[in-house]
């Protein structure tokens, strides 16, 4: 017998070998294939709708960036007077949006991870404060919500999220550091 | 020794070659001595800003060159350019143009940082310079909450603050009434003096130009002697 039923292929071809010649083997993943094939849709089509998630949610550190180079115009025209170098204005707004990105990584990560790890007191609560009946578990025979926290989408969040906000962020950066002194500094 | 600043030939055309084309700058030739203070004068927008700017390294000639104490400046890098603006010129504007969110001692300090000094050195520099003008007892304010005046001081400090080898202000006092413009005035003379860099002040108050040991006057786009 096997523990993990999803490994069931690894003893097809010992069993296939124990039968003999004439054995077709016939899995239960054979058997639900086109649910299983939903299923891993369903699993592909929600990693892109996250995706799409992360990418809004780091527009909006662009454009508060944005709307930061752009306040901060004098000041970084006087930097620059001082002697500051272009890649030392690029890296304070990098700093600024990377750690506005990763900070957001962090508490995303953690808030995640409580929520599936808790997701029965969670839906209990939730449950208890809409007053019952959000789930009623003698319609559809299902008695708990399953949720498993698997390191390698944990993984494949972090990494999406950190990516796209730092990537992001050198945009209005860059803008930052070419930006003119003389123009910034003008006050007529 | 050579001069501390030299500029020769120097032309600036704003929006080249199209219908707004402004030509601010046809040909300036000048040299300040090191220890020197010049005053530059002239009326509003004859292009006292654009040439300090050049002369600054903030701005590039369109042709003529820029020497800094010998230094043919004119073709570097910007990296190149900003180096030597960082360890050889001090700004002044007629706005103090602090950050709004550091205290006064770390407006001055903070050039010193981005040269790489050590803080605490960077800190009694600071403090020793607020204290020649007057300021070292509103080191812990923050720029809103001096006076006009004051804030200039401050902004004297950190324009001195890398010890530059020359001084550019661009109307320092022009927005101080006259009293106080006097007084800051004679506060940034005393630092000039003792700390012997050049300087070139752009002013077009003819009294406080007086006051310098030679006075330039911006005319039609060429400098001549006042
Ligand atoms: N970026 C620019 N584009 C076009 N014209 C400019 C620009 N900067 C300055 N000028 C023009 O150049 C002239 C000189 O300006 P400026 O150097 O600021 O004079 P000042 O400081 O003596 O008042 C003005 O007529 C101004 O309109
Ligand atoms: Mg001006």
């Amino acid at each position: 017998m096997l523990d993990d039923p999803d490994d069931v292929e690894a003893i097809v071809p010992a069993i296939l070998q124990a039968a003999g010649p004439m054995t077709l083997a016939w899995t239960w993943k054979d058997s639900s294939g086109a649910f299983l094939s939903a299923l891993t849709v369903e699993d592909n089509v929600m990693f892109v709708i996250l995706s799409v998630l992360v990418l809004i949610a780091s527009m909006n550190i662009i454009s508060g960036l944005i709307m930061l180079v752009k306040n901060k115009g004098r000041d970084i025209g006087i930097l620059r007077t001082m002697g500051l170098t272009e890649g030392a204005v690029l890296r304070v707004f990098f700093l600024c949006g990377a750690s506005i990105g990763t900070i957001g990584t962090i508490l995303g990560v953690l808030l995640g991870c409580a929520f599936a790890i808790w997701i029965d007191p969670i839906f209990a609560a939730v449950n208890y404060l809409s007053g019952g009946g959000v789930w009623d578990p003698s319609i559809r025979g299902i008695y708990r919500l399953p949720a498993k926290l698997e390191w390698g989408d944990v993984l494949s969040a972090v990494s999406l999220s950190l990516f796209l906000s730092w990537v992001v962020t050198l945009f209005p950066a860059r803008r930052a550091a070419r930006m003119n002194p003389v123009e910034a500094l003008r006050y007529e | 020794m050579s001069d501390t600043l030299r500029l020769s030939g120097v032309t600036k055309t704003y929006n080249p070659g199209k219908p707004t084309a402004v030509e601010v700058l046809r040909g300036v030739d000048l040299a300040v001595a090191p220890g020197e203070v010049v005053a530059l004068v002239a009326p509003s927008g004859a292009g006292k800003s654009t040439l300090l700017h050049v002369a600054g390294l903030l701005d590039t000639p369109d042709a003529g060159q820029v020497l800094l104490d010998g230094t043919d400046m004119t073709r570097l890098s910007d990296r190149r350019r900003t180096m030597a603006r960082r360890d050889l010129v001090g700004f002044v504007y007629q706005f103090h143009h602090l950050l709004p969110e550091f205290t006064a001692l770390e407006n001055v300090v903070l050039p010193q940082l981005a040269h790489g000094t050590p803080r605490a050195q960077a800190e009694a520099r600071a403090l020793d310079l607020m204290d020649r003008v007057g300021v070292r007892n509103r080191a812990t304010h923050r720029p809103a909450e001096l006076s006009g005046g004051e804030q200039q001081r401050v902004a004297f400090c950190r324009a001195l603050a890398n010890a530059p080898r020359l001084l550019l202000a661009d109307e320092p006092t022009g927005n101080l009434d006259p009293a106080t413009s006097d007084r800051v005035f004679d506060a940034l003379m005393v630092l000039v003096r003792s700390t012997g860099l050049a300087a070139l002040i752009a002013t077009h108050n003819l009294q406080l130009a007086a006051r310098m040991d030679r006075v330039l006057r911006l005319d039609a786009g060429h400098v001549v002697p006042a």
